[in-house]
């Protein structure tokens, strides 16, 4: 017995070992060749740098705005995902509560959105920021990134909504609650496991967004992340040193940040999943 | 009550202090009458000739601060700037001033582009720093599209120290030598090429080209201009060869890899050989790169039968709507092909100027590039260039295919044809 659980807990140490691996890996793999020089990276992807300089990491801050950038790519996505989740958990509500005339096409018609292809949107929404003089401004990605979430929210949300009770609006009902209280001080709050997954899916796809982000703007003090971390390779030259310096530049801020706030990251994705 | 009122009031400033600093400014003319133009760039970051456009940029802003300012954007990446060169085209919103870098936008965005022709007649100076093969290449039905001041001029580099332990003594002068060298180099332990399939397969393509032109009706396709049929004889053998090549004489990175693989292979003198353009000199120079003294181990060579990449490249095109802009424009792309400019080019940047420069400070390899592409027997212009973007990025496709043998030389070149029609 006390063998089977001696095997037990190797095996789940080697699992759990595995796993930090899997997760920790290739972020020590990056910060290792931001001090290796171009030659070492080539050379040999996986050996430890022969010294530890930190040129790759003037280089990059000298190649590229990185920390602009970074600040941007932080406003963006925080202000757009706050704006895309705050107006679809009202429209998912409303679709997964109360029935009305063109209800299905209503939902099939935002959900839709996913299947327009990125390169189909880009020259019409151009046009259209042209015209209403939001070109090269961030207010004109935080409408896009918002649209362009709006269908995954939406399912995600309406999904959350369907899987709490009607009876609980019901009962709010009859103690006296209109409907604008039940889903503020009721329905959001038992929903916030939904929430946070729609809201950190949101985030992360306009963190990661490219092609607006380059298309939509042109002054540094609009663009965002995923542009910087291009200025390191171009068809006949490269200097991945300082690609991966900025790369632990871009993650580090994010890392140290989940650190210290994790336990209050974890409650609240946690929080409200055993509701419902 | 009280607290909705304040509530409302508070969301209300919030929103527009976030459109207001989210706003955007109104380009065009300065109060001062200064008139800006735009300049999207992808000469930032690593690109080779980031210096030069800085230098000059600033230098013609300062030269001309009372009348004109360039406002220059950087978009990282070759590719990037051309995507977003067509999202713009697309919108009829087009920059000011376009230069591409080789890639050919002229014959698809010709409509929105300026015709330069008078205004480069009325000033016989600056004509005078153009090449009639550079201005062939910008010219469509007669009219002058883009300013050259790059000349494409490419051979291979080839490692000396590497030759000499494989007992090579002069270069090859035809692929039959070629391929005997190569032989004798993996005689003695070097792979002799360094080969790409991804992007394009810059370095291999140029070899594919060179031997697609070596001969008189190869060296005519290697001048047509978007060619739709490529089931010809020399794209026929030149496949065949290239195949070869991948399965014998490459490292195993080849296919799959892309420039900076090939780069490295030679850079790290695990191969002998890699088919580039001057731009790559000041990298033998560069110890984070290479080992000490590469440098002096490299020299330049012209392709087996004597063939140079040696034409005139895509230059400066003005898509400016307005009169101001135009002249603004046009003082800028003066500026930016003059001879002083296109000099500085070659010095910072080993970039072979349109113009004839004589007095240049350059790295020997460079001089010897250019010295090769003047006395070479055949003249061809590249793929990247010449060939439809479908047929580019077919390539990449293709290349894998042939080098395990998947395809024949004969169904590469169907599959090029297939990309092109």
């Amino acid at each position: 017995m006390k063998a089977r659980k001696f095997i037990g807990r190797i095996l789940c140490v080697v699992f759990l070992a595995y796993t930090a691996a899997i997760c920790v890996g290739p972020f020590l793999w990056v910060i290792f060749s931001s001090f290796k020089s171009n030659k070492e990276i080539l050379d040999s992807a996986f050996s430890l740098p022969s010294s530890y300089s930190f040129d790759g990491y003037l280089r990059a801050l000298e190649m590229s705005p990185i920390f602009e950038f970074f600040g941007n790519s932080v406003f963006i996505a925080a202000v757009n995902t706050v704006i895309s989740i705050g107006a679809v958990s009202m429209a998912a509500y409303a679709l997964a509560r109360y029935e009305f005339r063109g209800k299905k096409i209503f939902t099939s018609l935002l959900s839709s959105s996913l299947l327009i292809p990125i390169s189909g949107l880009l020259m019409p929404l151009y046009l259209i920021m042209a015209r209403i003089n939001l070109l090269d401004t961030k207010m004109g990605l935080i409408i896009v990134y918002a649209a362009l979430g709006l269908p995954t929210s939406l399912f995600i949300l309406r999904s959350t909504f369907l899987n709490i009770p009607k009876e609980v609006d019901e009962a709010a009902a009859i103690d006296g609650a209109g409907p604008i209280y039940t889903f503020t001080r009721i329905i959001i709050p038992m929903s916030r496991s939904g929430l946070a997954t729609a809201a950190t899916l949101h985030f992360l796809t306009s963190w990661n967004e490219f092609m607006f982000a380059l298309v939509l703007t042109k002054s540094e003090t609009n663009r965002t992340l995923p542009l910087a971390l291009n200025y390191f390779s171009s068809q006949f030259s490269f200097d991945y040193t300082a690609m991966f310096a900025a790369i632990t530049l871009s993650v580090l801020p994010s890392i140290i940040v989940f650190i210290l706030l994790q336990e209050q990251i974890t409650s609240s994705m946690a929080a409200g999943s055993v509701k419902g | 009550m009280k607290k909705k009122v304040v509530a409302v009031v508070c969301v209300l400033s919030m929103s527009m202090s976030l459109a207001a600093g989210c706003g955007n400014k109104e380009e065009g003319a300065g109060g001062n009458g200064v008139v800006e133009i735009s300049f999207p760039t992808f000469m930032c970051g690593t690109a080779s000739q980031t210096e030069w456009v800085k230098e000059r940029v600033e230098a013609f802003n300062e030269e001309y601060k009372d009348q004109y300012k360039v406002v220059m954007e950087e978009i990282p990446g070759d590719q990037n700037y051309i995507d977003k060169m067509k999202v713009l085209y697309s919108a009829d919103d087009l920059p000011d001033v376009i230069v591409t870098g080789g890639y050919n936008l002229i014959d698809s965005m010709q409509d929105k582009l300026v015709d330069l022709t008078p205004y480069v007649e009325e000033d016989p100076e600056w004509a005078g720093f153009m090449s009639d093969v550079g201005k062939n290449v910008n010219t469509r039905d007669g009219k002058l599209y883009a300013i050259p001041y790059i000349r494409q001029t490419i051979g291979y580099f080839y490692n000396t120290e590497l030759f000499e332990e494989a007992g090579i003594e002069q270069v090859p002068e035809t692929w039959d030598e070629f391929f005997e060298d190569c032989d004798k180099l993996l005689a003695a332990g070097i792979t002799p090429v360094s080969m790409d399939t991804a992007e394009s397969g810059w370095v291999t393509s140029l070899m594919l080209g060179a031997m697609i032109g070596d001969s008189d009706t190869g060296e005519e396709f290697m001048n047509t201009n978007q060619p739709d049929d490529y089931n010809n004889d020399e794209v026929v053998k030149a496949a065949g060869m290239i195949q070869e090549m991948f399965q014998k004489y490459t490292t195993a990175d080849a296919v799959g890899g892309a420039y900076a693989e090939a780069a490295n292979n030679f850079f790290n003198e695990k191969t002998a050989i890699i088919a580039n353009g001057p731009w790559m000199v000041s990298k033998f120079y560069d110890t984070s790169v290479v080992s000490e003294d590469f440098g002096d181990r490299v020299a330049v060579a012209t392709f087996p039968g004597n063939v140079m990449y040696n034409s005139g490249q895509i230059g400066w095109s003005i898509a400016s709507k307005t009169e101001e802009k135009i002249e603004a424009s046009l003082a800028f792309v003066k500026f930016m092909t003059s001879e002083e400019s296109q000099k500085l080019d070659l010095e910072m940047c080993s970039v072979i100027p349109d113009c004839v420069i004589t007095d240049a400070d350059v790295y020997s390899q460079v001089q010897d590039t250019i010295n090769l592409a003047d006395s070479a027997s055949r003249s061809i212009n590249d793929f990247q260039s010449l060939w439809h973007a479908t047929v580019v990025d077919e390539i990449s496709v293709q290349y894998p295919l042939l080098a395990d043998g998947s395809i024949t030389p004969e169904e590469f070149a169907q599959a090029l044809t297939d990309a092109a029609q």
